[in-house]
């Protein structure tokens, strides 16, 4: 018995009936929503808005600023967050008719997949986050409204405020502008990053005082590893922060003079479309620098764990006291207070490149410093044709939990930078207080990308433990950086022909 | 084929011993060797148990042998985080699983006993399918789904996913249908039974082992599916119990791999104690012989 | 095997039109059967295919309304180093390696387990192999991941431990395809060992009985008469495992995410990120229909190529 005896007549049929299957579904509509021009608000009334009787419940996914949910035991020393339910119940006890729910988001699964299916569905949280890197896809796709209307209006719970978006530092806003100049989200804290080191591994290798240019850091790498330490964390494989850390840190100083030459709408952010024009015009990226970036990373690899090319757990070599340093976020403060690891630790600001290494080097201190934190909120798009009056109430509360004694209650529980003015964050994270001359306003080519993001650290995971040469990898550098560029244009053909 | 060659099927046999040979002690080898094996295949079950009992720092400390304290806490806290999951998974499970077997077993009784019009070619349909990687049709169906409503509903995950199960299962019950002899059938024609209930009073009694089997193996399978619940409900609180596990390696501030560990043995629970219930019919079902092709 | 032969028109006095119609009435009742099936086919499984196929001309980010592009995205899947260079070699080598590790080691498992004279003990090692089943299949590979960790997993504790230099497993180009491998050892999986086990224990007695008093060995035994008579429980558990491993793209996903250096990458692996992480749903379609063909091609190949000519009449 052959189960594949389909006779020609068979295949006919078959054949047909995939063309007019095919021919059916070219046919029927996406099931997304007729897409609005991105910017469109329905005139707002005057906050905060006089509901009807009936109540309003908003969803709130407020990522790492959500309080503890109530079926979660708590670890010996873990304190329990409840900053913001407080904000939440004092807020609804003035509105009795608005019910805030936090919405809890799916721990491991994809957030674009995810935005994708619930904007599809228009069944999203009200208020949902999204770090302000992808904020351009999103925009395009209307899956975030803007915010401008609100945003000019004075904050009633702020005494003596008299535009909302006043209250913010700079940096919060200029990551929440988008390609057209408006504001697509609100951004409360921020994030910044450091290295975190082991204070006893560097007493051990004899390390007294903490290296400030990269001639000193190379020094004190060498003197950990002499005394048996994997000196600094590496991990290179993709979706991992590193390569993208370390390219905004180095990178940034070898072009600092040129930077803002790819600010080409000059929203002092450094935005997809920027690089994408500037690299039409051959101003970026500037391979000289790049190519010096490479070298530099290479110089760092003898010092990286065994296995960088692929995924590492750092924080956890870290916790057992082999690895003497490696870059971290402000959001590990609340973990290592609440667990502190067996042995001292602290921040150190990332080392000065220097005139002898790069001619043009300014010689200044660049921080990872900005506005990726957890209140960096969004509201559905579909928002604004289906339901505006929710719009409203959504927007009266994120003006309640922008104040600035709430901001900072929320960030001394969640370790994290307040960026609006007036709020107080937590004490340990002084090194993130010192100063800085200039928070990067480019990092990586996942500026540009994810796909783009990928393809670096491929590059990265070819290069670094090979013995390529500078050709070569300019070569391959190139070529997959434009291969990357076209896939942008071909989602946005319309960038180019403006 | 008679009807005894399908009873000495469903009896386990031995190879008979030759008896005219000097025979080493076989069975000493082959259990040292099959011994070995077994184990190798069983260690991540090992391991999985020992990890699920210690803490982030005993793990640190030494991650392959079982340290003390136990640390039965992370054992607790699981099961607070994955308990009101548990339930959404049985939901999940028995819609889909009934809707599956009840569909494939119509379609694979038609496939296998009435020689219809375009019957090759329906069976090369559904074959055909399984070979259309899931990932592609997963947003497209998922759009599908919004369109019909059916998003964040049981149906949304009941119906797509018992549609994904049908090609293994009807490609397995049509060889078993197609195995059965006619002379079964001819009997209860001649006694005027409708065609439905040959299918009810013959056919479906000689399935029962391979219909265990084939709905324990599907209850494993919708059981561990994750991707497709994310997408298609958008209230958390009627996430399946697999999300809970996931949930658990992020939910707390500190990451806790022990507890989370801990979850997939809580979630493997449901699924050994069904196994151990059905277990005798279940090997039945796959060692009748009619699982191939 | 049962009533399977397809009635053939006569050609004498009637046309083949109305013979057909004439079966269709007849057996109106088995496409009845089959409406519950096709109505969840239709709906969830064939237009979602279809849809897809058309999107795969398309440059769709999953959600605006697509613009028709042609082959442009076939001509990227045919000339990505990363999709078709690395990926196709990839991927045939694991598929290879797939279909070869779940027909050849079960098959040699159940082989043993079949000669085990005592009923307990069979009974036992069957259980040892069959219980893993309930483990979801991701701890597995999880608890793999950390055997294989460069710094604190267990093959290099050991490695070290013999006094040999460590190595980077999975996190390097040149090892982690061998590593990725290597994982799941000794690759005995419990339902493909229980189908064969099945196969071997239909074999009728007699048979058996012959063979021994004709002298016939062991090993003899299972190359010229065990082999030839469970080709159809071989049959079956390649073509699943062809269609699947060409399919499978679970370890990239939770370990190896394709690299380092795209040495473990496939095609599936790139078709999951074209779409997942980076929106384009047209490029991932076309890198799947690239896929269903091939599966399709490789299907119909493997099905003309493993003849069972002398299949007993066993089941």
């Amino acid at each position: 018995m052959s189960m594949f005896s389909m006779s020609r007549r068979d295949l006919l049929k078959a054949l047909g009936l995939t063309a007019v299957g095919v021919v059916a579904a070219a046919c029927t509509p996406s099931a997304t929503p007729t897409t609005a021009p991105a910017g469109e608000e329905p005139v707002e009334t005057a906050a905060p808005a006089e509901e009807v009787a009936e109540t309003i419940t908003i969803q709130h996914w407020a990522q790492a600023a959500e309080p503890t949910a109530p079926d979660v035991e708590l670890e010996p020393g873990e304190v329990r967050k409840v900053a913001y339910d407080e904000v939440a119940e004092a807020y609804m006890a003035d509105h009795p008719n608005v019910k805030i729910e936090w919405y809890r988001f799916p721990a491991g699964s994809n957030i674009d997949e995810w935005l994708t299916a619930r904007m599809t569905a228009q069944d999203a949280p009200e208020i949902y986050w999204a770090n302000s890197e992808s904020l351009w896809p999103h925009i395009q796709k209307n899956w975030a409204l803007a915010f401008d209307s609100w945003a000019e209006l004075p904050n009633p719970y702020v005494s003596g405020n008299e535009r909302w978006f006043d209250q913010f530092e700079d940096v919060a806003v200029i990551s929440q502008t988008g390609p057209d100049g408006k504001l697509y989200g609100i951004n409360m804290d921020g994030a910044g990053v450091l290295t975190l080191y082991n204070t006893d591994a560097f007493e051990t290798a004899g390390i007294t005082d903490l290296p400030t240019t990269w001639t000193e850091f190379i020094g004190a790498c060498d003197a950990l590893l002499d005394a048996g330490f994997i000196p600094y964390g590496a991990t290179l494989a993709e979706g991992m922060t590193f390569s993208h850390w370390l390219h905004a840190h180095i990178y940034n100083q070898l072009v600092w003079d040129t930077i803002y030459d790819w600010d080409k709408d000059g929203n002092m952010v450094i935005t997809a479309k920027d690089l994408v024009l500037s690299f039409e015009e051959g101003l970026f990226p500037d391979w000289d620098a790049f190519l010096q970036f490479a070298h530099l990373f290479k110089e760092l690899t003898p010092y990286f764990p065994l296995g960088y090319e692929g995924e590492l757990d750092l924080p956890q070599l870290w916790r057992q006291g082999n690895l003497a340093m490696y870059m971290e976020g402000n959001w590990g403060v609340s973990q290592l207070k609440n667990d502190p690891p067996p042995h001292g630790f602290n921040w150190l600001a990332f080392p000065v490149i220097t005139k002898d290494i790069w001619p043009a080097a300014p010689e200044k201190v660049v921080r990872i410093q900005g506005a990726w934190g957890a209140m960096q909120y969004h509201v559905p798009g579909y928002l604004a044709q289906t339901d505006p009056a929710r719009v409203d109430v959504i927007m009266d509360w994120l003006m309640w939990s922008s104040v600035p004694e709430h901001v900072g209650s929320i960030c001394k529980e969640t370790g994290l930078v307040p960026l609006t003015k007036g709020a107080e964050g937590l004490p340990e994270l002084a090194p993130f207080y010192e100063p800085y001359d200039r928070a990067v306003p480019y990092q990586s080519w996942n500026t540009m990308s994810a796909s783009a993001w990928n393809a670096e650290c491929n590059l990265w995971q070819q290069y670094l433990p090979s013995d390529m040469t500078d050709d070569a990898f300019l070569e391959l550098a190139e070529e997959t950086f434009s291969a990357e560029v076209d896939k942008v244009l071909e989602a946005n053909p319309d960038w180019v022909t403006e | 084929m008679s009807t005894t060659d399908m009873t000495h099927a469903t009896s386990p046999q031995r190879i008979p011993q030759p008896r005219r040979r000097l025979r080493i002690p076989g069975d000493w080898v082959l259990s040292a060797i099959l011994g070995l094996l077994g184990f190798l295949t069983f260690v991540p079950v090992l391991m999985l148990l020992q990890l699920s009992l210690k803490s982030q720092q005993q793990m640190a400390d030494s991650m392959w042998l079982p340290t003390t304290p136990f640390r039965w806490v992370n054992y607790v806290k699981a099961s607070r985080v994955m308990g009101p999951y548990m339930i959404n998974s049985a939901v999940f499970v028995l819609g889909t699983v009934t809707v599956s077997i009840v569909c494939s077993v119509f379609t694979a009784f038609a496939l296998a006993r009435y020689p219809f019009p375009g019957r090759e070619f329906f069976f090369m349909a559904i074959l055909g399918l399984m070979m259309i990687p899931g990932i592609l049709t997963l947003i497209p169906r998922f759009v599908v789904v919004v369109n019909m409503n059916l998003n964040n509903t049981y149906p949304g995950i009941w119906l797509p996913m018992a549609a994904g199960n049908q090609a293994f299962q009807i490609i397995v019950l049509r060889t078993f249908f197609a195995s059965i002899p006619e002379e079964m059938f001819e009997a209860g024609r001649l006694d005027g039974a409708s065609e439905g209930r040959m299918l009810r009073t013959i056919a479906l009694p000689l399935a029962t082992p391979i219909l265990t089997t084939l709905i324990v193996l599907q209850i494993n399978g919708v059981y561990s599916e994750f991707i497709w619940p994310i997408m298609v409900l958008s209230d958390p609180t009627r996430y399946p119990a697999i999300l809970g596990v996931l949930r658990l390696g992020e939910l707390i501030t500190q990451r806790d791999p022990g507890a989370q560990y801990a979850g997939y043995v809580i979630a493997g629970l449901p699924l050994l104690a069904l196994f151990a219930l059905s277990s005798r019919a279940f090997i039945r079902g796959l060692t009748s012989g009619a699982i191939k092709m | 095997m049962g009533a399977v032969a397809e009635s053939r028109p006569s050609t004498e006095s009637r046309s083949k039109w109305q013979e057909l119609v004439r079966n269709v009435r007849r057996y109106w009742y088995c496409y009845l059967m089959m409406s519950g099936t096709f109505a969840l086919l239709l709906a969830f499984a064939y237009y979602p295919a279809f849809s897809a196929f058309y999107h795969s001309f398309t440059n769709w980010d999953g959600f605006r309304q697509p613009d028709w592009v042609g082959i442009r995205n076939y001509q990227e899947v045919f000339t990505s180093e990363e999709i078709f260079g690395k990926g196709f070699r990839n991927m045939f080598i694991l598929a290879a390696w797939q279909i070869f590790r779940s027909s050849v080691f079960p098959l040699l498992g159940a082989a043993l387990l079949y000669r085990v004279k005592s009923e307990k003990t069979a009974y036992f090692f069957r259980l040892l192999f069959v219980l893993p089943i309930v483990i979801p299949g991701l701890v597995g590979i999880l608890v793999w991941r950390q055997l294989y960790d460069p710094n604190v997993g267990l093959f290099n504790e050991i490695l070290v431990g013999l006094g040999l230099t460590r190595l980077a497993w999975l996190n390097s180009p040149d090892t982690a395809l061998f590593s990725l491998i290597f994982m799941g050892f000794p690759w005995i999986d419990g339902v493909g060992l229980l189908i064969y086990l099945a196969g071997f224990l239909a074999i009728p007695l007699e048979i058996i009985e012959a063979a021994i008093m004709d002298g016939a060995g062991t090993v003899r035994r299972f190359f010229s008469m065990e082999l030839p008579l469970i080709i159809p429980q071989i049959r079956l558990i390649v073509i699943l495992n062809v269609i699947g491993s060409f399919q499978n793209f679970g370890w990239q996903l939770l370990v190896t995410r394709g690299g380092p250096a795209g040495s473990t990458t496939v095609p599936a692996w790139s078709m999951y990120k074209a779409a997942m992480n980076e929106g384009r749903y047209g490029v991932a379609s076309a890198i799947g229909v690239v896929l269903f063909i091939l599966i399709f091609a490789l299907t119909l190949i493997n099905q003309a190529a493993i003849r069972s000519d002398i299949e007993y009449e066993a089941h």
